[in-house]
């Protein structure tokens, strides 16, 4: 068997070659995957298994039931990874009698929490039972209908809530066609979860619970030579009423050396089902990989952060190779816009691939996950090359209780980061975090004191409390932070059946810890939050803004309607402003900028005096100006 | 709404404006001074005469200008063809005649003369006074007033552009 490293061109011996072209293959997506893009899951796959020789097809079938409920209705059950309504819809389907809510409870005992779907409680039992109950049955049959004359193995990829509905169709496609080995990996298969569904789901034959990009080929070619897969690295299957699981290998070192994505049918399968329309220019956010694992959590792992429950190794791809990748993607898929799958951007790529994209007139827009610390510097040479949208990991507007997650910056950097995001004009997602053990009522009421003065910046997507995932640290080291009660989140018991043990499977749990604070607390913050997010959602962009000529500065403020007005300061109090503008500072670092002619307690009483007027942001000893410049792209 | 008190007040303090000079070549044209006590009418630049016109540089290098050129630069706000950040730098401008004025009026002091430094966009205010303390620059650095997509249109900026001369 050769199964050396990849690029997308291996030479299996003629031997191999031929019992591999025997073992056609499908990798699936399934709901509740995200219609509005590819899967490079799925897309990637395609890529390394057709480089090792075998014929392969990828399948988003998500894409079918998108068409079937309507792109309106399917994606809102895509977008809630929590209470499981997505897998409660595939339950019955993927479980049959043994499915643990025949009778649809899950929507009676979740009523506020699915408010989101829309209508009255009512109404939303009659549409949601008639989707699991109709709609549900018809697109599986549909599915299996057709494409899978001589398909031996099925693959499912399986992230978020996708597990129930790969199991529907798992359990079809085994019915009808007994012969075929289904293999399933993703995210919901990594490590335990995946051994656990291997044991107790009976249309899971084989299981990879870990990267998949070498364990999925190598497994495919031990099947295609009828060899035992026992001795792949990272595989789990059943042995009798056992599951024997290998450790997976070390993680894969050179990205550079994966094949590039192949989506071509998304697009097809989209334009077809009239998803897409048949135009020359693309809008889609095509994904991409620029490296794995988190090089953040290598030194500290945020406390709640429950990603890369494999390593936390990071790896990146050369800039090189990503610049030929995004060029090479473009051409095929006629779209310019590119998300970053990155758990956390490479920070080289500030010198190399960013400037590479500038100096070769790329009209690329690019959405990364950063980490908050970014430079006004570092952010307008992202903004030039494409950047238009972020992901950083604020997650508090406190230092204390970012001190708490671990998260490596201060909330000055965090209101930093959301002021130049918006000076160069960048869509920032990101989320205000509470719960953790530790807080205090004061850290929550400084928090929602800050709110009104930011009004012009990003508001975030949520503010709510922290969800207990697995791999965190909070929930793989329970007795440092105090959990006292951790327990699979309720909705589990809604999708899966008795004999599934829902602590292996889990990802998310309810949970309890000592020294954390009730949800009271947090009303006030919330509600900050909440008129925060009105105000924008009305399409009302609150300003606070600062004209500057040396010794001279105004600055306009449109934060409080029916109080506007222009501040100006002159001289030394204009200087002090300008001087923490670009980052957070301190006082001292201020008087040493202005040349000493100001002593400290001037400089200190003066930022003392800004932030009254919420026009600086305080953050224990930094101090940071919350206006931006009026005139935009500098 | 520009009584002679408060022309003569802002004359005793003898300050300039530099409004203009927004990028070199850019259709606002050249830069302008504004010296609160020719607004009146006064001397080169009065009031009536066209933008530019019959101006004369001071011994500093500041020009005086009349009401019409503060009208004209009001009026390019508007146009068309200005882009955001020019029609943004315009307003800061504006906006800084209206508060200079509007402090000389109210017998605060206002600065030196401040420029950016660069060619073509210069912009500032020429005064003798003295600065204040920093609380009582903090006490009197609020000025009411709406600024919409980077124009003013404060009252206090109707002033300057309609209600002088």
């Amino acid at each position: 068997m050769s199964d050396a490293g990849m690029s997308g061109a291996l030479a299996p011996d003629p031997v191999d070659r031929a019992a591999r072209a025997a073992w056609s293959t499908v990798i699936v997506g399934m709901p509740f995957l995200d219609s509005g893009q590819p899967s490079i899951q799925l897309g990637l796959l395609k890529a390394v298994v057709e480089g090792y020789g075998f014929p392969v097809r990828t399948l988003h079938a998500n894409l079918d039931f998108a068409a079937r409920l309507g792109v309106d209705r399917y994606r809102p059950l895509c977008e809630h990874r929590g209470w499981l309504v997505g897998d409660w819809l595939f339950s019955v389907a993927a479980f049959g009698n043994a499915a643990p809510d025949p009778d649809g409870r899950l929507v009676d005992d979740f009523a506020d929490e699915l408010a989101y779907l829309g209508g009255t409680l009512a109404e939303r039992r009659e549409r949601l039972l008639r989707i699991r109950d109709e709609d549900v049955p018809a697109y599986l049959d549909a599915l299996v209908e057709t494409g899978w004359d001589g398909v031996r193995v099925v693959g499912f990829s399986s992230v978020f809530q996708q597990n129930a509905a790969s199991f529907a169709l798992a359990r079809r496609l085994k019915r009808r066609y007994p012969d075929i080995v289904t293999v399933f990996g993703g995210a919901n298969f990594e490590g335990e979860m995946g051994v656990e569904l291997t044991r107790s789901v009976d249309c899971v034959d084989l299981a990879v619970t870990g990267e998949g990009d070498d364990a999925f080929p190598r497994l495919l070619c031990a099947l295609a030579a009828g060899e035992d897969p026992s001795g792949i690295p990272g595989v789990a299957r059943r042995v009798g009423n056992q599951v024997v699981a290998t450790p997976p290998a070390p993680p894969r070192h050179r990205l550079d050396d994966l094949p590039v994505p192949d989506y071509e049918e998304y697009f097809e399968r989209s334009q077809r089902l009239g998803l897409l329309p048949p135009v020359g220019h693309r809008t889609t956010w095509i994904p991409f990989e620029s490296a794995r694992g988190c090089w953040w959590g290598e030194k500290h792992h945020c406390t709640f952060c429950g990603l890369n429950g494999s390593t936390m190794k990071y790896r990146s791809k050369s800039a090189q190779r990503v610049f030929a990748e995004l060029a090479e993607q473009a051409r095929r898929y006629r779209s310019f816009r590119f998300e970053a799958v990155d758990n956390i951007l490479d920070v080289t790529y500030l010198n190399e691939l960013f400037p590479t994209l500038t100096a070769n007139n790329t009209d690329y827009e690019l959405f990364y996950e950063v980490k908050a610390n970014l430079t006004r510097a570092q952010l307008r040479t992202m903004a030039q090359a494409g950047l238009v949208g972020i992901q950083p990991g604020l997650e508090s507007l406190s230092s204390p209780v970012l001190r708490l997650m671990r998260k490596g910056v201060r909330a000055a950097q965090n209101v930093n980061l959301l002021r130049w995001a918006q000076y160069y004009d960048l869509h920032v997602v990101w989320n205000i975090l509470w719960g953790f053990p530790g807080e205090t009522e004061g850290q929550c009421k400084e928090q929602a004191d800050w709110v009104p003065h930011l009004a012009h910046l990003q508001p975030p997507v949520s503010a709510g409390r922290l969800w207990m995932e697995r791999w965190s640290p909070l929930y793989m080291r329970p007795e440092e932070f105090g959990v006292r009660v951790c327990v699979p989140e309720r909705s589990y018991h809604y999708v899966y059946p008795d004999g599934v043990d829902l602590d292996r499977v889990a990802y998310f749990f309810d949970h309890e810890m000592a020294g954390t604070l009730p949800d009271s607390t947090y009303r006030e913050l919330k509600q900050a939050v909440e008129e925060w997010k009105a105000t924008w959602a009305s399409g009302e962009r609150p300003v606070l803004k600062y004209w500057s000529a040396p010794g001279y500065l105004q600055i306009y403020d449109g934060r409080y309607p029916g109080k506007e007005g222009t501040y100006t300061f002159e001289g030394p109090l204009a200087d002090i402003y300008l001087a923490c503008s670009d980052r957070p500072t301190t006082a001292s670092a201020v008087r040493d900028k202005l040349g000493q002619k100001l002593p400290v307690e001037t400089v200190r009483e003066a930022i003392e005096e800004f932030a009254q007027r919420g026009l600086m942001f305080l953050d224990e000893s930094l101090a940071v100006a919350l206006a931006i410049p009026a005139i935009t792209g500098r | 709404m520009s009584g002679e008190d408060s022309d003569r007040g802002a004359s005793r303090r003898g300050f300039g404006i530099i409004l203009g000079g927004l990028a070199a070549g850019a259709i606002l044209g050249s830069a302008v001074v504004a010296h609160a006590d020719d607004i009146k009418g006064s001397g080169p630049g009065a009031a009536g005469e066209s933008a530019g016109r019959g101006s004369t540089a001071d011994a500093g290098g500041l020009r005086k200008v009349s009401r019409a050129e503060i009208d004209s630069r009001g009026a390019k706000r508007d146009e068309d063809k200005l882009s955001d950040n020019d029609r943004a730098r315009l307003g800061g401008r504006l906006s800084l005649a209206v508060d200079t004025i509007g402090r000389a009026r109210a017998g605060n002091p206002v600065s030196p003369l401040v420029t950016t430094g660069r060619v073509g966009e210069a912009v500032g205010v020429q005064a003798p006074a003295h600065l204040p303390s920093i609380r009582d620059q903090f006490r009197t650095a609020f000025t009411p007033g709406q600024v919409h997509d980077g124009r003013a249109i404060s009252d206090d900026l109707g002033e300057v552009i309609h209600g002088t001369g």
